[in-house]
């Protein structure tokens, strides 16, 4: 192996050594503070490691700094500062040596790790959707993913500390109750974006001069906001202005570059938009073509399609005598772009080629005039069970009573009611006097009533307000305490019955003693807490101890007897189970001792 | 290689089928423009058309098929939305973009309404990925405040039906196979911006029995017709619908609050059927507040899970303990009229009209002959191609009485549309067992006063 290629480098200010390893295709950057020795062999420290590197960019002769701009495959860029322009030349050749510029060099550096600066780039640049990785074994077994969910999630994380760190729930516990959860932020963070039309999606905003100056009656001014992320993709997906960027920008400020490529008749045609007349030209020189041009008279095709005799419809997509120029050329651009995009994705999908031709046949044959197909359900058969509840006899009895009991007598009230009302002495009151039986029933019936309106009004509006506020500071403190306790409680609550339901004989036996004793834990916890809350309240005011103690009781109650009835389900079953041993070893006794 | 698979695919279209009523082809026809088919009455005044019209309109919205079919009733459903650039365009008012959210935020109130014990979630489309904008639950609340939530934010980018199918392929992964697993899709674009091959993906679908509809907003797109197809065996033409209008999308979407009816070929693939445990939890009313399982807050009253004891503090709901299901009956009974549809009511003609002078539900007194005459005149009154469309109209409309079928009782149109759309149960049915007529008066008049507030 060759000894490495080193030379002295400043990034961002800070000085390094550039190391070149042509043996390993790899470029790293080491600050000077790391020692170079030491390091040799056992991979970068705190270094930038490039894998693959797609251009270099060298600063002019003129130019009185020494700098070299690497871009890598993944659209980053890193510029160093040589010390002398001899430097820049030798790491030059030395890159230009070591082959690592190539594009073609892809297979060479394929099995090389990905460079940290590389992977951080973004999260929907990856590879594929994982199609296998959704089951939930494969999700409880993904510590990455769960430790990014966690972070993403700030409940979950509190709820994951109390329960996990704080209280040594399993981890496997905590997440098997989470799968849903886990499996959609795997796919959050799995999905890509496809290749899409990146000059469609920048429109320029325009913007009066004394907006952004703040001065009046300026001029207008048209804006365009580009983010790395379109640069990149604009890059990718129109390798002409990549070029462009790569021999103009040293001299060039990026932003007066980006200004004169939204102003120029390339960036419009490859819009494909209509060029005018007015257009201003553009003086670079055309980058459009990037195939050599074949010469007219040399090119065989172009003179054979060129004869006069033959001129009929064009041979183009318009299929007409005269030509339409600007179409034509807005139709090629756009084809060229859609053809481009599909490519990129059908060299992703890469699918078997007779598969891709069936695709092709499907979308041919026409399917408009198909019989429409017709999907058979299933019927259900009802039968309307009218005899059940409505069966005569039921509705004689009920016809009896009314007839012999109630309905005259509410026929009488109802005459005696409306004679009253004709008379027109005859007020609410009064009427209801006469009607009613007794007021006593009356009074006891509208309590009730607005008992139960008070009732209901005070759930209802406690439910929209959430939380009582007007408590005191210890009462803030303790309702803290207690929501967290009642929180953590109910967690184990759900464990603990999902172990007991999951019918899977390993996970209760190893699960359920532990998760028992911490459901135990929890009604201990709550329990102390609102013993302590009513000693430290004892000496304000002992006369409504008890009352305190009832009220504060009150909150979670209903907690405790559901941590009560799981403990006491626990133990009953535990005893059941060592009942039906006992009984079962009794009778294997009872036998062995029939037996001989 | 075309003209054999066109010869091969194509239809006989039978003569019949094109025949205009006019006798001609259709195309020979005249166009109807809407504004032909309304006249003048003599004054001068529509105030009677637009009133047929209205009748029309209500009846058209009864008239669905009431086959009772096998459908499944435990749903699990994604919604999709499109929050593309496309959805900033201005053809539905004020944008597409929160006209579909407005409409979204209906139909989760409607799907919940009719499903009590089925479960939403929605997905987004923009910048060509799939955001999550809420997870797959039993709450309304918390769906309806994710979408007013989006309304603040603008559309931007291109969809990704392919990220968005995978999304809801992996939210609806854990679904029991007595469930269904579902996919609405709302598409304003004319696009997909996809990172693969979405063949695969359908096909993936398929397989794991996720239905698809779309509701395009802006034209028939090939692979959402595609999809709909696949996913749906074969059956694309009511699946997938593209709009013409505000209240056409509306009925595309709400149309998906049915739940599907099931197939014979899934169910001859997994036979058999299964029991689910749920439980019915009993309602406590406390003086003092307690905290809730299910958001450890502090809440007067609520209900106690029969299996583990915990409060939770509304219904329908998993609980947050034990995970059993817990509904009250009357939610498994609104999702069970989906299985047992009422039958539609038919329209009395004239001659049957005069058995009944008030309608069975409200009692309100129904038209009159004489007092509906000078309608029927005007309806009636119109050329001659026009006339066979006011005329459908006007017999609709023209006694006012529908009449159920098997208890023979007649009922206006308001306490008809009440009874297919709320009710599901037919007042006559109910009472009329053992001939009994009289003491159903109260109870209906009960029943009309809640179709008031309905509609008010």
């Amino acid at each position: 192996m060759q000894a490495p290629f080193l030379v002295p480098a400043l990034y961002s200010g800070k000085k390094g050594t550039i190391r070149l390893s042509s043996g390993r295709n790899v470029v790293e950057w080491i600050p000077s503070a790391a020692p170079i020795d030491g390091n040799d062999g056992s991979g970068p420290v705190n270094g930038t490691v490039v894998v693959r590197l797609d251009n270099i960019t060298a600063s002019t002769a003129t130019n009185e700094k020494a700098r070299l701009r690497i871009t890598t495959t993944c659209h980053t860029q890193f510029t160093f500062e040589l010390p002398t322009r001899a430097n820049l030349e030798a790491l030059k050749a030395a890159l230009a040596s070591a082959n690592v510029t190539s594009p073609s060099s892809s297979p060479a550096s394929a099995g090389l790790t990905p460079a940290p600066a590389a992977s951080k780039s973004d999260p929907t640049r990856r590879l594929a959707i994982p199609t296998k990785g959704l089951s939930d074994t494969d999700l409880l077994a993904d510590r990455t993913l769960q430790l990014s969910f966690l972070r993403s999630n700030g409940d979950l994380r509190q709820q994951f500390s109390d329960a996990v760190v704080g209280q040594q729930l399993p981890c496997d516990e905590f997440w098997r109750t989470r799968i849903p959860l886990l499996r959609m932020h795997s796919l959050v963070l799995a999905q890509r974006r496809g290749p899409y039309n990146v000059l469609a999606t920048i429109k320029p905003v325009s913007k009066t001069h004394s907006e952004a100056t703040g001065e009046g009656g300026g001029t207008a001014q048209m804006m365009v906001s580009l983010s790395p992320d379109k640069i990149r993709d604009i890059f990718v997906q129109y390798p002409v202005v990549r070029r462009a960027y790569d021999e103009n920008v040293p001299p060039l400020v990026e932003t007066t570059f980006w200004s004169r490529f939204f102003l120029s008749k390339l960036c419009r045609r490859l819009r494909g938009e209509k060029i005018g007349f007015n257009d201003a030209q553009d003086n670079q020189r055309e980058l459009q073509n990037e195939n050599a041009k074949i010469m007219r008279f040399a090119d065989v095709e172009a003179n054979e399609m060129d004869d006069s005799q033959r001129a009929g419809n064009r041979p183009d997509i318009t299929m007409r005598q005269t030509p339409h120029n600007d179409a034509l050329s807005i139709m090629r651009t756009m084809n060229k772009l859609s053809q481009k995009i599909v490519a990129s994705v059908e060299r992703e999908a890469q699918q078997p080629l007779e598969e891709q031709e069936q695709l092709k046949q499907r979308g041919l044959v026409l399917q408009d005039l198909d019989p429409v197909t017709t999907v058979s359900h299933i019927g259900l058969h009802l039968h309307r069970s009218t005899h059940s509840l409505h069966s005569a006899t039921a509705w004689k009895d009920v016809d009896a009573v009314a007839t012999d009991g109630n309905e005259s007598g509410a026929s009488k009230m109802l005459e005696s009611m409306i004679d009253s009302c004709s008379s027109s002495s005859g007020s609410i009151p009064t009427l209801l006097s006469s009607a009613v039986p007794s007021s006593s029933t009356v009074c006891h019936a509208q309590s009730q009533v607005f008992n139960l309106i008070h009732s209901r009004r005070s759930t209802e509006s406690n439910r929209h307000k959430g939380d009582d506020s007007d408590n005191s500071a210890s009462d803030a403190v303790m309702m803290r305490d207690m929501k967290l306790s009642h929180t953590a409680g109910i967690e184990f609550l759900r464990h603990f019955w999902s172990a007991l339901l999951s019918g899977e004989p390993s996970r209760a036996v190893s699960g359920l003693p532990l998760l028992i004793t911490s459901v135990e834990k929890s009604k201990m916890r709550l329990e102390t807490i609102v013993d302590r809350h009513v000693t430290s309240n004892a000496f304000q005011d002992p006369a409504n101890l008890s009352q305190e103690k009832k009220r504060v009781q009150g909150y979670v109650q209903i907690t405790l007897d559901a941590l009560q009835s799981a403990a006491k389900m626990y133990y009953d079953l535990v005893k059941e189970q060592q009942e039906a041993f006992i009984a079962a070893q009794s009778e294997n006794t009872t036998l062995a001792g029939t037996l001989p | 290689m075309r003209s054999t698979t066109r010869s091969n695919g194509a239809r006989p279209v039978s003569n019949l089928e094109l025949r205009s009523t006019a006798g001609g082809y259709i195309w020979e026809d005249s166009i109807q423009r809407s504004w032909d088919v309304v006249q003048e009455d003599a004054g001068g005044s529509l105030a009677g058309v637009v009133a047929e019209l209205v009748q029309a309109g209500k009846r058209k919205r009864l008239h669905y098929d009431t086959t009772p079919l096998q459908r499944g009733i435990i749903r699990h459903l994604i919604l999709v939305l499109d929050l593309s650039m496309s959805m900033s365009e201005k053809d539905l008012r004020p944008t597409r973009y929160q006209l579909s959210i407005s409409y979204a935020v209906q139909f989760v109130a409607d799907y919940f309404e009719q499903n009590p014990i089925s479960q939403l979630g929605i997905i987004g489309m923009r910048d060509g990925l799939a955001n999550l904008v809420s997870q797959l639950g039993g709450n309304p609340t918390e769906h309806i405040s994710a979408l007013q939530a989006l309304r603040k934010q603008e559309p931007s980018g291109d969809p990704s039906l392919q990220n968005a199918l995978e999304m809801a392929r992996g939210g609806l992964y854990h679904v029991p196979s007595h469930g269904t697993k579902e996919v609405v899709i709302i598409f304003g674009s004319l696009l997909s911006c996809d990172p693969g091959d979405i063949h695969k993906t359908v096909g993936t679908l398929k397989a794991e029995h996720v239905r698809v509809r779309i509701v395009g907003l802006a034209a028939e797109v090939a692979i959402c017709k595609e999809i709909c197809r696949r996913t749906n065996e074969g059956d694309s033409t009511s699946t997938y619908g593209v709009i013409l209008n505000e209240q056409h999308f509306k009925e595309l979407l709400l149309a998906s609050c049915t739940p599907p009816a099931s197939t014979k070929q899934k169910s001859s693939a997994s036979l058999g059927s299964d029991l689910m445990r749920m439980g019915f939890p009993s309602r406590i009313v406390e003086t003092s507040p307690s905290f809730c399982a299910c958001h450890s807050r502090l809440i007067k009253g609520g209900y106690i899970c029969p299996r583990c004891k915990v409060k939770v503090c509304s219904l329908p709901t998993e609980c947050p303990a034990c995970g059993l299901t817990l509904i009250l009956s009357t939610h498994l009974a609104r999702s069970y009229h989906h299985l047992m549809p009422l039958r539609n009511w038919d329209e009395v003609d004239w001659n049957d009209a005069k058995k009944a002078s008030s309608c069975f539900a409200c009692q309100l007194p129904f038209l009159t002959a004489l007092s509906s005459a000078p309608r029927l005149r005007v309806s009636v009154s119109g050329s001659t191609t026009n006339a066979t469309a006011v005329s459908a109209i006007a017999t609709g409309g023209a006694s006012g009485r529908f009449r159920c079928p098997s208890c023979k009782q007649m009922f206006c149109i308001d306490c008809d549309l009440f009874a297919h759309e709320i009710l599901h149960n037919c007042p006559g049915c109910e009472a009329a067992a053992g001939g009994r007529k009289l003491s159903n008066g109260q109870a209906a008049t009960e029943v009309s006063t809640a179709t008031t507030s309905a509609y008010a």
